[in-house]
């Protein structure tokens, strides 16, 4: 009896205890098992070539390897493109939908900007593919019958063209999120703040200049980080727009992921693919750590 | 003054008619372009109402790729995404909100450091342990990721968070256990955050094409994106049907886009990403 109603209390103390763990435990079981325990064999791969222990021969041969390099040269026009393209867009859009002019038709117009967001790769690369053909392509024959220009535009297999048409498609796929994000950046900026610069005799420019892009610093350092990561993720737009095991016309559409997807598929060259993984991630981290920096110093 | 008014409204609905042709256009051009023979689409590539509409893309589609059953495919695997993400990370935002213990901030810190990892590092090395684990050629590599969504997991916290703390604590002097407290009061309290959350798993698995193409290798496993880009692949001539395999694949997440409402999609999605 008297050892019992020890225990009791003790076991409960110990259950309660271990509550907040059991309830926590899923994500870490499952993060070691299929997140921790490859990142770490990974390791291991990229250290080895075929069995045998390497050192570190596939990192020296991957940051001399130039169609690597030249993926991370196509990822960063993208981004690029993404940064001084699709998201100027995407804010142009986003102010508009928060304009008094649309009023209250704004919710509906974003559910449209949205839809193009949440098709799949492959739903826009069918689509594009289409549209970008070099004959009888809708895009090309349009211009052409609008007398804008007098040859068709080798869209997909000019070298010049393959990273601007990535960012066509991009704008149509990505401007629409991008803009809700900057369009909650918007709504968080209390509109006294305008009437204020207005009356101290801001004009529109320097209202936008001075007043709204600052506030939208916070938002804007998390979208520029999405389509960062984005650039150097892309894959499926490039496996459905070209021919299976090209790379476009003299690499122009080399992705590091395509780059490393052929290494491990096509090449069988697992440890070398392995490898690509980890350096492309280090060249990620370098690059949200500058765009932070710089966005920080601006301020 | 009043002129220069409307001179602004002209232009901006002008910019704003672009912005919605632009968005929907290439939608327009998929739909017409899936009911046109191949002769129509390469004479009159812009003609939005074909001359001849025909169905017999939807034939070659359907004659082409069992598309019902990457259909099925695909619901299948997205609805398990959902579901076992709602309750997995749902169950670990709950136990990070409700309980104060040991170690709490640093193992909430490591939850969200897992997203500073890009997936490519994954890729080579969780294709080797899938292989040895036997699970290639199954669903559990398409699954597993949705599972570990630290991203979700930060955002159901922000969600939970705004429960109130003298609701758990009249349920536990109630007499309720932690596990019917979590099922009968935090999630369905939360469950605006959390459905949101399997929404966007939903849609997520359901345009996924990496991990699949890595995965999956038979047709009748196939999930549809997978499917469409076979299809695509093999028939160059008729692309008439991989337009309208493409536009029939669209629709179920067009559909819950516009039944959910993207305001309600958006707040789900940032509700915690602008704080940090």
């Amino acid at each position: 009896m008297d050892a019992s109603t020890r225990r009791r209390p003790g076991m409960y103390t110990l259950r309660r205890r271990a509550l907040p763990y059991f309830f926590i435990a899923p994500f870490f079981i499952i993060y070691a098992i299929f997140g921790l325990y490859p990142f770490l064999s990974g390791i291991n791969l990229s250290l080895q070539n075929r069995g045998v222990f390497a050192g570190l021969a596939n990192y020296t041969a991957l940051l001399t390897d130039q169609r690597f390099w030249k993926s991370i040269l196509n990822a960063s026009l993208y981004t690029m493109g993404s940064v001084f393209v699709i998201l100027p867009v995407a804010l142009i859009a986003a102010m508009m939908l928060n304009s008094k002019i649309i009023g209250r038709k704004s919710g509906f117009v974003s559910t449209i900007f949205f839809i193009p967001s949440v098709t799949s790769v492959i739903v826009s690369g069918i689509i594009f593919k289409l549209l970008l053909k070099t004959n009888d392509g809708p895009i090309n024959y349009l211009l052409k019958s609008l007398g804008i220009i007098s040859e068709n535009i080798k869209f997909l297999s000019d070298p010049n063209w393959a990273v601007p048409s990535l960012v066509l498609i991009g704008i149509w796929r990505y401007f629409g999120v991008n803009s809700l994000y900057f369009l909650s950046g918007l709504q968080g900026i209390p509109q006294e703040l305008g009437e204020a610069s207005r009356i101290d005799g801001a004009n529109g420019v320097q209202e936008f200049w001075h007043v709204t892009l600052p506030l939208l610093k916070p938002i804007s350092v998390y979208i520029i980080f999405t389509a960062i990561t984005g650039s150097f993720s892309l894959f499926g737009e490039i496996y459905t727009l070209i021919p299976m095991d090209s790379s476009g016309t003299r690499d122009s559409m080399l992705f590091p992921v395509v780059y490393l997807y052929r290494s491990m598929f096509r090449d069988n060259r697992l440890n070398y693919a392995a490898t690509m993984g980890y350096v492309i991630a280090v060249i990620l981290f370098i690059i949200t750590f500058l765009q932070r920096r710089i966005m920080r110093d601006s301020e | 003054m009043r002129s220069r008014k409307i001179v602004t409204t002209i232009l901006f609905y002008l910019l704003l008619l672009g912005f919605l042709v632009m968005c929907l256009w290439p939608f327009f051009i998929m739909i017409s372009g899936s009911f046109k023979t191949d002769l129509e689409m390469s004479r009159a590539p812009l003609r939005i109402f074909p001359r001849e509409p025909t169905l017999g893309n939807y034939e070659t589609l359907f004659a082409t790729i069992p598309f019902l059953r990457q259909f099925l495919n695909s619901l299948l695997v997205s609805t398990l995404a959902a579901v076992g993400a709602m309750l997995f990370n749902g169950m670990v935002a709950y136990g990070f909100t409700r309980f104060d213990f040991k170690g709490k901030a640093l193992l909430f810190n490591l939850v969200l450091a897992t997203m500073l990892i890009p997936a490519q590092v994954y890729m080579v090395p969780q294709f080797q342990m899938y292989l040895s684990m036997k699970l290639f050629g199954t669903y559990v590599p398409l699954l597993i990721p949705s599972y570990m969504n630290a991203f979700g997991i930060f955002l159901i916290c922000q969600i939970m968070r705004q429960v109130p703390r003298e609701l758990y604590e009249s349920a536990t002097i109630d007499g309720c256990g932690e596990m019917r407290i979590y099922l009968t009061i935090a999630l369905p309290l939360s469950a605006a955050g959390i459905g949101i959350q399997g929404v966007l798993t939903f849609m997520n698995a359901w345009n996924d094409f990496m991990t699949p193409l890595i995965y999956l290798n038979e047709e009748i496993k196939y999930t549809l994106p997978i499917g469409l880009m076979r299809l695509q692949n093999f028939y160059k001539i008729s692309y008439g049907s991989a337009l309208g395999g493409a536009f029939l694949s669209c629709l179920p997440v067009i559909a819950i886009l516009t039944l959910v409402g993207q305001k309600y999609f958006v707040s789900g999605m940032m509700s915690g990403a602008v704080k940090g």
